[in-house]
C-alpha cells in the first residue's frame, strides 16, 4: 500500500525515523509515495537526472525489514536522499549535469554516496545541476524550477537537490558549494542549506569544480534534518566538534554574539530581502543576542580571489575535453573554461596568497564574535541562473564565495519573504570547525521567528 | 623577501595595464594547445583584462603579511588546524 504522496512530502527525515520507529508507516511506502510524486511533478520542476527507482524499492526493502527486526542502521535508515549528479554512484549514471558525461556509469561510489549507503539511507536518484557545477544549465538538461514559482530558476548549482527537498520529492539532499551553490539555491527555495568546514565532507569521488575550495553539503527543510545528514556524511577527524544534532536542539541566542557584515548590505540589497533582514536581526536581538557591526576589508576583494582561484582550477580540471570536445559544453561554461585556460600562474597564485590575509583578517574577528550574519543572496530567485561574469552572476555569489575560499561553515536558512512573495535567506557563518555551532544558532533563529518548514502551496 | 613581492606585483600590474591584445591571446590559446577564432579570442581578451586588473588590485601587503603559497589548503582549513 502506498501513502497518499502529499501526506509523506511534508514529513522530515527526523518524522520518517519517529513513524518507522513506530510502525506507523514503512521505508518501502515512502519510496513509492515519493517516486509517485516524481513523476507527477518532475515535468514542471525538472529536478531529477536519474530515478534509480529499482534499487531504491530494493534499498527501501532492506531497511524496513531491519526496522521490522528492531535493528536500524541509525536516524537515517530507510530515509530517502537525493544526490547531485556530480557525487559517483556505482551503477547508477552520474552526468554532472554535462553531455560530456551524459553516459557515465561509475564503477565506485563517492565516499558520501557510500557513506549514506552504510547508514541504510536510500538513494533515489541523481539531482539535476549546472553544468559541471560551473554556473550554467546545459541543454541537454534543461533548467531546474523554482517550486515556489516554476517561472523562476531553482538556483545554483545545486538546483535539483534543492528543488526536489523544497518540493517535497525528497526530504534532505547532498549538494556542493564552490562559491554559493548549496546555500544560493537553498536560499532561493526557502529551505536550509549547509556548506561545512572545508575537509569536513570527503570530495573523493565528486567530481572536481575548483579543487581548493570545493565543499560538499547538505540540504533540508530544517536544521535538525541538515545536522543529522551532515553527521552521517562527515569525515572522521574532517573538521572536529561534537556530534551536531544534539547541539543543534540545544541551540539559544542568548549571549550569543553575532557580527553583522554591513559590507552586505550594499544598495545592490532589494528592499524586500533587505526589510526581512533586518527583521531576522530583531529576533537575535529580541532573544538575547549581543549585535555589533563587522567590517572585514580583505573580503571586499573576495570575489576577484574567488574566480582567480576558481577559473584555473576548472580548467586545469577540463584541460583534455576543452581540447577534444569544445563543442559538447553550453556556450557559456565554454568561454568560462577558456578563459580560466589563460590566466597567467601570477595572477593565480596572488589570489591564493590572498586567501592567507583574508583568513587572517577572519580569525581576528572571529576572536571577537561567535557568528556573522548576512543576507544569503541579495535578491529572490531570477528567471534563470545568471552567468558567473554577468553582472546579477557577480551579484548572486557577492556574499558566498568568502566562506568558499576561508572554508567557514556557513548555513543559509529562511527568514520570510521578499519580493513577489518569495523566499528571503538568512546566512549564518562561523569559525573553522564550529559546523555545530552555526547549526546552533540557525536552529534557535528559525525557532526563535516561528518558522515551521512547509510546501509551496500549489504542492501540498 | 619585500623585493620580491614588488617584483611580482609590478609584473601583474604590466599585464594589466595594457591588457593582452587579440594576437596574444590567440598565441596564448595557441600554446595551451586550444582552437579559437578570432571573435573568440576577441570576447576574451576584455574578460581576460578584467580579471587581470582584479589580481594587480588585491591589497597583498608586505609579503610576509600574505604568507607565501606553501600548503595552498592553508586558507580553507583555518587556523585551527
Amino acid at each position: 500500500m502506498s501513502a497518499p504522496d502529499a501526506e509523506v512530502a511534508v514529513l522530515s527525515a527526523s518524522d520518517l525515523a519517529t513513524r518507522y520507529r513506530s510502525r506507523s508507516l514503512a521505508p518501502t511506502e515512502v519510496v513509492d509515495a515519493l517516486l509517485a510524486r516524481i513523476a507527477r511533478l518532475d515535468g514542471t520542476i525538472n529536478a531529477w537526472i536519474t530515478i534509480a527507482a529499482e534499487p531504491a524499492r530494493a534499498a527501501a526493502r532492506a531497511s524496513t525489514d531491519r526496522h521490522l527486526r528492531g535493528r536500524p542502521l541509525g536516524p537515517l535508515d530507510g530515509v530517502p536522499v537525493g544526490l547531485k549528479d556530480n557525487c559517483d554512484t556505482a551503477g547508477v549514471r552520474t552526468t554532472c549535469g554535462s553531455r560530456i558525461l551524459g553516459d557515465r556509469v561509475p564503477d565506485r561510489d563517492a565516499v558520501v554516496a557510500r557513506r549514506l549507503r552504510d547508514a541504510g539511507a536510500v538513494l533515489l536518484g541523481k539531482t539535476n545541476m549546472l553544468e559541471f557545477a560551473y554556473g550554467n544549465v546545459h541543454p541537454d538538461r534543461g533548467q531546474c524550477n523554482n517550486p515556489w514559482d516554476p517561472s523562476r530558476t531553482a538556483g545554483g548549482s545545486s538546483s535539483g537537490s534543492a528543488a526536489a527537498v523544497a518540493a517535497g520529492m525528497v526530504p534532505l539532499a547532498v549538494g556542493t558549494d564552490t562559491g554559493g551553490s548549496v546555500r544560493i539555491p537553498a536560499a532561493y527555495c526557502g529551505i536550509v542549506g549547509l556548506k561545512p568546514t572545508f575537509g569536513r565532507v570527503s570530495h573523493q569521488g565528486v567530481f572536481p569544480l575548483s579543487w581548493s575550495i570545493d565543499h560538499v553539503g547538505p540540504i533540508g527543510r530544517t536544521v535538525d534534518d541538515v545536522a543529522t545528514l551532515l553527521d552521517v556524511m562527515a569525515t572522521e577527524g574532517g573538521g572536529g566538534g561534537p556530534r551536531v544534532p544534539a547541539a543543534a536542539a540545544a541551540g539559544t541566542l542568548a549571549g550569543v554574539r553575532a557580527g553583522v557584515l554591513r559590507q552586505h548590505l550594499g544598495d545592490d540589497l532589494r528592499s524586500g530581502v533587505r526589510a526581512a533582514f533586518e527583521r531576522a536581526l530583531a529576533v537575535f536581538r529580541d532573544a538575547g543576542a549581543v549585535l555589533e557591526d563587522v567590517q572585514l576589508p580583505t573580503w571586499e576583494h573576495a570575489e576577484a580571489a574567488h574566480i582567480l582561484v576558481l577559473a584555473p582550477e576548472a580548467s586545469q580540471v577540463h584541460a583534455g575535453w576543452l581540447r577534444t570536445r569544445p563543442q559538447d559544453y553550453a556556450p557559456d561554461t565554454l568561454l568560462q573554461l577558456q578563459l580560466g585556460a589563460l590566466l597567467p600562474a601570477s595572477a593565480y597564485l596572488s589570489a591564493q596568497r590572498f586567501r592567507n590575509r583574508m583568513a587572517a583578517e577572519a580569525a581576528a574577528a572571529l576572536g571577537r564574535v561567535d557568528v556573522l550574519l548576512s543576507p544569503t543572496v541579495g535578491f529572490v530567485a531570477p528567471a534563470s541562473d545568471p552567468p558567473l561574469g554577468s553582472e546579477l552572476g557577480q551579484l548572486e555569489g557577492l556574499r558566498t564565495g568568502a566562506h568558499c575560499l576561508l572554508g567557514l561553515p556557513a548555513v543559509s536558512v529562511p527568514c520570510g519573504t521578499a519580493e513577489d512573495g518569495l523566499p528571503a535567506a538568512l546566512q549564518v557563518a562561523g569559525g573553522w570547525g564550529r559546523d555545530h555551532q552555526v547549526l546552533g544558532v540557525a536552529a534557535a533563529f528559525l525557532r526563535g521567528c516561528g518558522w515551521v518548514a512547509r510546501l509551496p502551496p500549489e504542492l501540498r | 623577501m619585500a623585493r620580491w613581492a614588488e617584483i611580482e606585483e609590478t609584473e601583474v600590474h604590466a599585464e594589466a595595464a595594457g591588457g593582452p591584445t587579440v594576437a596574444e591571446v590567440l598565441e596564448v590559446a595557441h600554446a595551451a594547445g586550444l582552437t579559437l577564432d578570432r571573435a573568440r579570442a576577441e570576447a576574451l581578451r576584455p574578460l581576460l583584462q578584467g580579471l587581470l586588473a582584479a589580481a594587480a588590485a588585491l591589497p597583498m601587503g608586505a609579503a610576509a603579511e600574505a604568507g607565501w603559497l606553501g600548503d595552498p589548503y592553508d586558507a580553507a582549513r583555518g587556523p585551527h588546524r
